[in-house]
C-alpha cells in the first residue's frame, strides 16, 4: 500500500475522472475500461510522482520531449513573468510581440544553413500541416503550381491530424474507421535497415531507396511533386536511423528535381542526439525546412515551429500585390511559449545539455547493447538519448514474437514496476529520457530494462510461446 | 514538514501497543539482567523483540508477529533457522555423545576444510570472533617481541577490541596506535612512526558491523606492503567478510595477510571462532615445543560445532551455494540503490554481496567518520516501519541475507522500503 504524495491528492478521484471524461490520444478502450490511467502528479529533474507518491524514472521524458527535465523553476518563473507582462497578442498581419521576436532570431542563428525565416504553429502537428501548406505556397509562387503531391515514407509519423495521418504511414496508425486525404501523398519504403531484404548490404539498401525515390518521381514526374517530409531518424516509426549516405543522397535528389526537404525534426532537435539540431550536424544534410517542437519548450508549454530557408522565402515574398499568405493559427507565436522557448534554450546552452546528451547518450548506447545478448532482443538502436530495444521470437530470422503476447507492454509494466517508464510501440520498448539524465541514470535505465527482460524471457518460456 | 523526533515517537508507540508480552517479559527480564539485555546490539527502543520460533527465513515473536529474518544473526545464520541438513548433522553430532574432554577426528577434518578453503598453512579453533582476534593479536604480540597494536579507528572486532568513536571502556588494554581507514598516507605515516614497537595491523576487509564500508585496494596494498617490510604481522578479521567469497574477501581481493580470523557462521550456526594463517606464527602454539604459548578454552573443539561446521561448509555454503548468495545480495543492494536514487532521498545501501547495510545518507562513505554524524533516528524509524510491515534487520540498518532468502523475498524487500521512503520522503530527501 503506497501513500498519497503530502496528501495533496485524491489518487482515486482523479483517475475515475480521468476514466469517466477523457478520451486520451490513441485510446485503446478495451483496456482502457479495466485500467484506465497512470495519473501523474509531479515532477522533478528526469522524475515523474504518480498521485499514489510513487516515482517514476521518466525514460520517456514526458513524450520525446522534457528535454530540460521537469520542475525548472526559471521556466516556470519566465512563463508567470510573461504571462503578467503580456499574455496575449495575435501575430496575424503585421504585429507581434517581443519573445516571438527574439526567439525567431535565436531560431534562424541555431539552424543550418539559410534556414532563417520562421512560421510558428502550436504543435508538431500543426507545424506539419503549416510546412505543406508552405511548400504548396511556394512552389505556386514559383510558378510550379502543379506540384501537389507529398513524398513520404512509410513508418514515418508526422502527427495526427487530418493531414499529418496523411502524410505519416506507421501500420498502427491505418484504421479502417478513419478516412485520409486522397491522391495527396505518395510513401517509399522505410529506411529500416535491421528489417532490409536478407542477405542485403547497408548500402546497397541505400541504394535501393534512393533508386525507389528516383522511379516514384520519374512516376508521377518532378513537376507534380511539391515536397519529400522525412524525420531524419525515424521515431516513433521504429527508432530509425537511415543506412549510410541515404539522406544526402536524397537531399540532392529533391535539389535536382525543384522538390523541397522537409526535415521532422520535432524529436531530434534540441539536444536529444546531442546537437540542437540533427539534421546537419549527425546527417550532413541541409533541408529547406526544419520543422520543431516538443523540446523547443521542453513540453513545459505547446508551441511549434517551421524554420524555412531564405531561398524559399526569396520566393514567397517576391513583390506582388495580391498576394497574401492565408495560413495562421490564432496562438502562433504566443507569447508565454516563446518566452519559455527563451529561457529552455538558455537553459540548453548554459548548461551544455547537448554536450550531457553526447556524453550520457554515448554511454545509454553502449549499456543497452548490453542486451543484444538476450534471446528476445532482435535490435537495439538509435543514437544517445533516441534508443529503442526490438524484441523477436527468433533472432536469425527476426521473426516477431505473436502480438497476442503484447511484449513490449509487459516489459513496459515489469519495468514500471521497478520504477522505470519506457514506450511501449508495436514490438518496441522506446527511450528518450531528460538530456539531463547522469551516468548513474543511465545505469539504471539500462539495468532496470535488463531485469525487465530476464522476467519476462522466464515467463514466456514458462508458457511456452519461445 | 513531518518532524523526525515526533515521527519515531509514533512508531515506536505504534510498536509497544501491538506488543504487550514483549513489553511484559521485557519488564521481568529487566528484574534479572541490566535492562533486560544480555548482549547490547540486540537492544533497540522501546523495548526489543523477543522471538518465541523460528524457521526458514522466518521468526515469531511472543506477540505472534512473524518476521522475514534479514538480520541473519549478524552474518552467522547463514543457513537460515531450521536447515534441515544443519539439524541433521546436529543430531547426529549429539548422538555421539556431547563433548569429549579429548581430541577426535571431528576437529581435524574441519580444520582440514577451514585451512584450505581459507588459504591458511595452521589454525587454531576458538569460541568466538572475540577470542579468535584476541588469540590473533596476542600471538603477533610474542612472535615479534612488540607490545603495540595498530586497529582502525571505527573498527569493530568483538567486544573487548571495540574502537568506535574512541577505544571502547570495556576493550582489553592493548596499546593501541589508531590507523585511519582508507587513508594511505596517515596510516602509513602511523605506522612508519611506530614500526619499532608495532607488533600487528588489524583490520576488516569491509567493515561488517562498522557499516559495509569496503577497504579500497590502495589501502590494503599499502599495508601489505608497509607491514611486510617493517616485520609487522597483518591480520585480517574475516570473522563477517570471509562469507563475501568461496575463499574470503582476502582471496577476492588477491591480498593475503599474515592471520587472518574467522567466525559467525563457520561453525554451521554453533559457537564458533578460528584463527589462522603463516605456519611460523601458528608454530608458537605447538604444545610438543618447550616453549609453546598456551590457548585454551573448554569448548574449542565441542563436537557440536565441528561436526555440524564440517557439514556445513562442505555441504551447504559451497563455493557454489557461497556465489549465488552473494549475487542474490548484489541484485538486493542494486534494487535498494536504485530506489534511493528514484526518490532522491538521502539513503544508500553499503556492503558487499550477501551483507548490506543501509545508511541515512547520500553523501560518500569512505570510513567509519562519513557515517558518524548521521541521523540515528532514521535508522530507527526504517527499523520500525520495516517490523510494522514483517521485516527483521538490524536497527543500524545491517542485514545478512541467509540462504533462505529468496529472490520473491528480496522483491518483497524492495516493495516495503518504498512504501517507506514513499512514506517518510519528506524526512529523508
Amino acid at each position: 500500500m503506497l501513500h498519497q504524495a503530502g496528501n495533496r491528492f485524491n489518487a482515486q478521484e482523479l483517475w475515475q475522472q480521468d476514466h469517466d471524461h477523457v478520451l486520451h490520444p490513441y485510446t485503446h478502450f478495451d483496456s482502457f475500461k479495466k485500467e484506465g490511467s497512470l495519473v501523474l502528479v509531479e515532477g522533478d529533474g528526469c522524475y515523474v510522482t504518480d498521485a499514489n507518491g510513487r516515482r517514476y524514472f521518466d525514460g520517456i521524458g514526458g513524450m520525446w520531449c522534457v528535454n530540460a527535465g521537469y520542475g525548472r523553476k526559471e521556466i516556470a518563473e519566465a512563463m508567470a513573468e510573461q504571462a503578467l507582462q503580456l499574455c496575449y497578442t495575435t501575430t496575424f498581419v503585421d504585429v507581434t510581440n517581443a519573445p516571438a521576436s527574439r526567439l525567431a532570431a535565436k531560431l534562424a542563428e541555431l539552424a543550418p544553413g539559410d534556414l532563417n525565416h520562421v512560421a510558428y504553429a502550436t504543435s508538431g502537428s500543426c507545424a506539419v500541416d503549416t510546412a505543406i501548406r508552405l511548400a504548396h505556397f511556394y512552389q505556386s509562387r514559383r510558378g510550379q503550381g502543379t506540384r501537389r503531391y507529398v513524398i513520404s515514407r512509410k513508418n514515418s509519423y508526422h502527427g495526427s491530424t487530418y493531414l499529418g495521418m496523411t502524410v505519416g504511414l506507421r501500420d498502427g496508425d491505418q484504421s479502417e474507421h478513419f478516412k485520409y486525404v486522397p491522391d495527396l501523398v505518395h510513401h517509399l519504403s522505410a529506411p529500416y535497415p535491421y528489417r532490409r531484404p536478407d542477405g542485403m548490404s547497408l548500402e546497397a539498401f541505400s541504394d535501393h531507396l534512393v533508386s525507389e525515390f528516383e522511379a516514384k518521381i520519374a512516376e508521377l514526374g518532378a513537376e507534380n511533386i511539391a515536397c519529400f517530409i522525412a524525420e531524419p531518424a525515424q521515431a516513433s516509426g521504429g527508432v530509425t536511423l537511415p543506412p549510410p549516405n541515404y539522406l544526402p543522397r536524397m537531399r540532392d535528389l529533391c535539389t535536382r528535381h525543384g522538390i523541397l526537404f522537409i526535415a521532422d525534426e520535432i524529436v531530434t532537435a534540441f539536444g536529444r542526439l546531442g546537437h540542437f539540431f540533427a539534421s546537419e550536424a549527425e546527417f550532413g544534410i541541409v533541408p529547406d525546412m526544419i520543422l520543431t517542437a516538443k523540446g523547443l519548450t521542453s513540453g513545459y508549454i505547446p508551441l511549434s515551429a517551421v524554420i524555412y530557408s531564405d531561398k524559399v522565402h526569396e520566393v514567397i515574398s517576391a513583390a506582388d500585390p495580391d498576394v497574401w499568405f492565408t495560413h495562421g493559427y490564432t496562438y502562433a507565436g504566443h507569447p508565454v511559449a516563446c518566452a519559455v522557448a527563451l529561457k529552455n534554450i538558455e537553459i540548453i546552452e548554459r548548461e551544455d545539455l547537448c554536450g550531457n546528451a553526447a556524453r550520457v547518450g554515448d554511454y545509454l548506447e553502449e549499456r543497452l547493447g548490453e542486451l543484444r545478448g538476450f534471446d528476445i532482443v532482435g535490435d537495439v538502436r538509435g543514437r544517445r538519448l533516441m534508443m529503442c530495444v526490438e524484441y523477436v521470437r527468433d533472432k536469425k530470422t527476426r521473426e516477431r514474437l505473436p502480438d497476442s503476447c503484447n511484449i513490449s507492454k509487459r516489459i513496459s509494466n515489469a519495468c514500471e514496476a521497478d520504477g522505470l517508464l519506457v514506450r511501449p510501440i508495436g514490438h518496441l520498448d522506446v527511450l528518450s529520457p531528460p538530456l539531463t539524465i547522469t551516468k548513474e541514470q543511465a545505469d539504471f535505465v539500462a539495468g532496470t530494462l535488463k531485469r525487465a527482460i530476464v522476467k519476462v524471457t522466464a515467463e514466456l518460456k514458462a508458457e511456452g510461446v519461445i | 514538514m513531518a518532524d523526525v523526533e515526533a515521527t519515531l515517537d509514533h512508531a515506536k508507540a505504534q510498536f509497544a501497543a501491538k506488543r504487550p508480552k514483549t513489553r511484559a517479559l521485557h519488564e521481568r527480564a529487566a528484574h534479572v539482567m541490566p535492562g533486560g539485555n544480555t548482549r547490547t546490539v540486540l537492544f533497540t527502543a522501546p523495548f526489543p523483540l523477543r522471538v518465541e520460533t523460528a524457521s526458514g527465513s522466518t521468526i515469531t515473536d511472543i506477540d505472534g508477529h512473524s518476521y522475514l529474518d534479514l538480520l541473519g544473526e549478524y552474518s552467522a545464520g547463514i543457513y537460515g533457522h531450521s536447515h534441515p541438513r544443519i539439524l541433521e548433522a546436529a543430531r547426529a553430532a549429539l548422538d555421539k555423545g556431547l563433548n569429549y574432554g579429548a581430541h577426535h577426528e571431528g576437529e581435524v577434518k574441519l580444520a582440514e576444510v577451514v585451512t584450505k578453503r581459507f588459504n591458511m598453512d595452521l589454525v587454531r579453533f576458538t569460541n568466538s570472533g572475540t577470542e579468535a582476534n584476541m588469540m590473533a593479536l596476542s600471538a603477533a604480540r610474542c612472535f615479534t617481541g612488540r607490545s603495540k597494536i595498530m586497529p582502525m579507528d571505527g573498527g569493530y572486532h568483538g567486544g573487548t577490541l571495540y574502537f568506535s568513536h574512541g577505544a571502547s571502556p570495556v576493550n582489553a588494554p592493548f596499546d593501541c596506535v589508531m590507523g585511519e581507514y582508507n587513508d594511505v598516507e596517515i596510516t602509513r605515516e602511523r605506522i612508519i612512526e611506530n614500526a619499532d614497537d608495532l607488533a600487528a595491523v588489524i583490520l576488516e576487509p569491509m567493515l561488517g558491523g562498522g557499516g559495509g564500508i569496503s577497504a579500497s585496494h590502495d589501502f590494503l596494498a599499502m599495508l601489505r606492503e608497509e607491514t611486510q617490510k617493517r616485520g609487522i604481522v597483518l591480520i585480517f578479521d574475516e570473522v563477517m567478510t570471509s562469507r563475501l567469497h568461496p575463499g574470503g574477501l582476502s582471496a577476492k581481493l588477491g591480498i593475503e595477510p599474515d592471520l587472518k580470523t574467522l567466525g559467525k557462521y563457520v561453525g554451521g550456526g554453533m559457537s564458533f571462532g578460528a584463527f589462522g594463517g603463516r605456519a611460523d606464527i601458528m608454530a608458537l602454539f605447538d604444545p610438543a615445543s618447550p616453549t609453546a604459548l598456551p590457548h585454551a578454552g573448554t569448548f574449542n573443539n565441542n563436537t557440536l560445532t565441528m561436526n555440524v561446521g564440517h557439514v556445513a561448509m562442505t555441504e551447504i555454503y559451497t563455493p557454489a551455494a557461497c556465489d549465488e548468495l552473494n549475487a542474490r545480495g548484489d541484485r538486493l543492494r542494486e534494487a535498494l540503490n536504485d530506489l534511493f536514487m528514484r526518490y532522491q532521498v538521502k539513503m544508500k545501501a553499503m556492503g558487499q554481496g550477501s551483507m548490506i547495510v543501509i545508511h541515512p545518507t547520500a553523501s560518500t562513505i569512505n570510513s567509519p567518520h562519513d557515517i558518524e554524524h548521521t541521523d540515528k533516528r532514521l535508522r530507527q524509524l526504517l527499523f520500525l516501519d520495516l517490523l510494522d510491515q514483517g521485516i527483521y534487520m538490524a536497527e543500524r540498518g545491517f542485514m545478512a541475507l541467509s540462504l533462505m532468502v529468496t529472490d520473491a523475498d528480496c522483491g518483497r524487500v524492495v516493495g516495503a522500503v518504498e512504501d517507506y521512503v514513499n512514506r517518510r520522503r519528506e524526512l529523508l530527501v
